[in-house]
């Protein structure tokens, strides 16, 4: 299959969906050449024989024993206030999220 | 006068001891040597910030000093890769997006190098939010090698490691996701460690692929870099993938040494075609001088290697599209509102504040985890993986050290492969077993192209096998490389 058929248009649109992105007709074009450029080179995989290999590796240290649930210190309220610009109250203020007329 | 910019750690603590030099000395040649280069031609870019409290920092360390105070790292300057929070500074991951931010609170590895007296100096400058081998793809433009001004310096932590390679740092800190600290290491004639995953706290490290993330260190010499390390491992609370595993000696001396009686496998899979004749021919100078010192040098296959692009490809974008799903122009950074709804409001704050790897990297990992391809790819790589990490124990277990280049040709040029992300990729051939087994990799200077680019070497062991890394490094020094 050519990697320029790798992605349909109707899958390259669910994906920008999924990835919360908008864009513009030219990038989106190469990002439709160049991702199927990518996930061609993936097909090397399906050669391998993991026939008794469990797909549930996710990295090599186990989590190990969890820290006591106590509460700690948190944050000081000046340095999270340095994370908006809309600071109100004691609340962060962020845009309308109800919908509609 | 003595240029002291290019002195290791270990002997610009002995200066300070002595009397002959200063910490606050230190930050104003380092910050000179910056203000120079950015009045060249083609400056280096590898400062996004030099803080411009830095001297003040210094002074204060002075002062402790001559009150008698000792700390293993007092007054010795090192630069941050900008994705490693420092409380009260900004971070951007030198992407749009994080226009803005300011870190609330310190990274844990950043607070035990203060608590040891050290002082960062500056935010270096990266591939946006890490994805990258080269240092182009950032919103500061790109950083230039200094042994070559027109080629890169690897990436995606190429700032950090110019910082260091051209003295404006006494060491560095960057991220390793893919090779990210061992690329830069080895195209500016540095040692370069990734940790074994676990060894240092992710804590304040803005996550990628938070399964394959290592802090690792840019240091002059094996012995700088096993300092650090011994100042900055260990357990830490606010990471539960930190590993409760003893802390190395900040000593080489303490460190497991010499070459004979080690057992050294060079797998083929990392050289051959492809690889530069002058990387091939350092390569096998470092083998030589391994069999010469004694060690039992044996060549092997290792099939699974070369899967591992694919492998790493499939895993990193797949967690780094949940990962980067948190910057939505609400919570951090910049925000894009057209009015036009919440979800513009999400679509329009990410297209305009992320570069296009990041973009391609999160549409690459939705597509692998989504209805339809999640087993084809991402459950098939998790499997292979696993295969990965059973048959490298076992290596591990016959082996000491797994020996390569760490990268198979030298620096490449500026916009060679910006866009040509597939070659790009390739780039990091020899280095992404190492994040997704977990284990530590040390990139180790080996001579020079007849051009003069640096050219690295690479040994990789078993998990928290650093003090053999590092001393078989200072052993092969000793050896003459």
């Amino acid at each position: 299959m050519p990697d320029t058929e790798r992605l349909s248009d109707e899958a390259l649109d669910a994906l920008l969906f999924l990835s919360r992105l908008e864009l513009s007709p030219d990038e989106r074009s190469r990002l439709k050449r160049q991702a199927g450029e990518i996930i061609s080179h993936f097909d090397s995989l399906s050669r391998i024989d993991t026939s008794d290999a469990q797909a549930d590796h996710s990295g090599a240290v186990d989590a190990g024993s969890l820290r006591a649930d106590e509460i700690g210190p948190s944050l000081p309220v000046p340095a999270m206030k340095r994370l908006s610009g809309n600071f109100l109250d004691g609340y962060f203020a962020v845009p309308k999220i109800i919908e509609g007329e | 006068m003595m240029d002291a910019t290019k002195l290791p750690v270990v002997e610009i603590l002995s200066l300070i001891d002595d009397g002959k030099l200063s910490s606050e000395e230190l930050v104003k040649a380092y910050r000179a040597a910056l203000e120079g280069d950015r009045a060249s031609a083609k400056p280096l870019n590898a400062y996004v910030e030099f803080f411009d409290d830095a001297g003040d920092l210094a002074r204060a360390a002075d002062a402790r000093r001559k009150a008698g105070e000792r700390l293993p790292l007092l007054g010795v300057p090192f630069a941050v890769k900008d994705n490693i929070s420092i409380a009260g500074r900004a971070l951007t991951c030198a992407s749009d997006i994080l226009e803005g931010y300011t870190s609330p609170y310190s990274a844990t590895v950043i607070e035990r190098l203060v608590a040891a007296g050290a002082i960062p100096v500056g935010r270096t400058n990266m591939d946006e939010f890490a994805m990258g081998s080269s240092c182009e793809y950032s919103r500061y433009g790109a950083t230039r090698n200094p042994f070559d001004r027109d080629r890169t310096p690897g990436g995606s932590s190429g700032g950090s490691a110019v910082a260091v390679a051209a003295g404006m740092a006494a060491f560095s800190l960057g991220s390793e996701t893919g090779g990210s600290v061992r690329l830069p290491a080895s195209f500016c004639g540095l040692y370069g460690l990734k940790p074994s995953y676990g060894r240092l706290s992710r804590y304040g490290l803005v996550a990628f692929g938070s399964s394959l993330d290592q802090i690792g260190i840019c240091a002059r010499t094996a012995g700088d870099a096993a300092l650090i390390l011994s100042v900055a491992a260990g357990r830490d609370d606010h990471d539960e993938t930190s590993a409760d595993a003893p802390v190395p000696g900040a000593r080489l001396e303490a460190l497991p040494r010499g070459l004979a009686g080690l057992r050294v496998a060079v797998p083929g899979e990392f050289s051959g075609i492809g690889t530069d004749p002058e990387v091939a021919s350092a390569f096998e100078r470092v083998i030589s001088l391994f069999e010469k010192a004694g060690a039992a040098v044996e060549r092997i296959s290792f099939p699974l290697l070369k899967s591992c692009i694919a492998l790493y490809y499939i895993i990193a974008p797949a967690e780094a599209s949940s990962n980067l799903a948190r910057f939505d122009g609400i919570r951090y950074g910049a925000r894009v509102d057209g009015g036009k709804g919440l979800f513009s409001l999400y679509s329009v704050t990410r297209d305009r504040g992320f570069g296009p790897e990041v973009k391609r990297r999160i549409v690459v990992g939705n597509f692998v985890l989504s209805s339809g391809y999640v087993d084809a790819y991402y459950k098939k790589a998790l499997a292979v993986r696993t295969l990965l990490v059973r048959e490298l124990t076992g290596l591990f277990g016959r082996f000491d050290l797994l020996l390569s280049p760490t990268s198979p040709t030298p620096a490449f040029r500026i916009g060679e492969k910006v866009d040509d992300p597939v070659a790009m990729y390739l780039s990091d051939l020899c280095t992404t077993f190492a994040n997704l087994a977990g284990v530590p990799a040390l990139s180790i200077p080996a001579g020079a192209t007849k051009s003069g680019l640096p050219i690295g070497v690479q040994i990789a062991g078993k998990l928290f096998s650093e003090p053999l890394l590092l001393g078989t490094a200072a052993a092969l020094r000793g050896e003459g490389l």
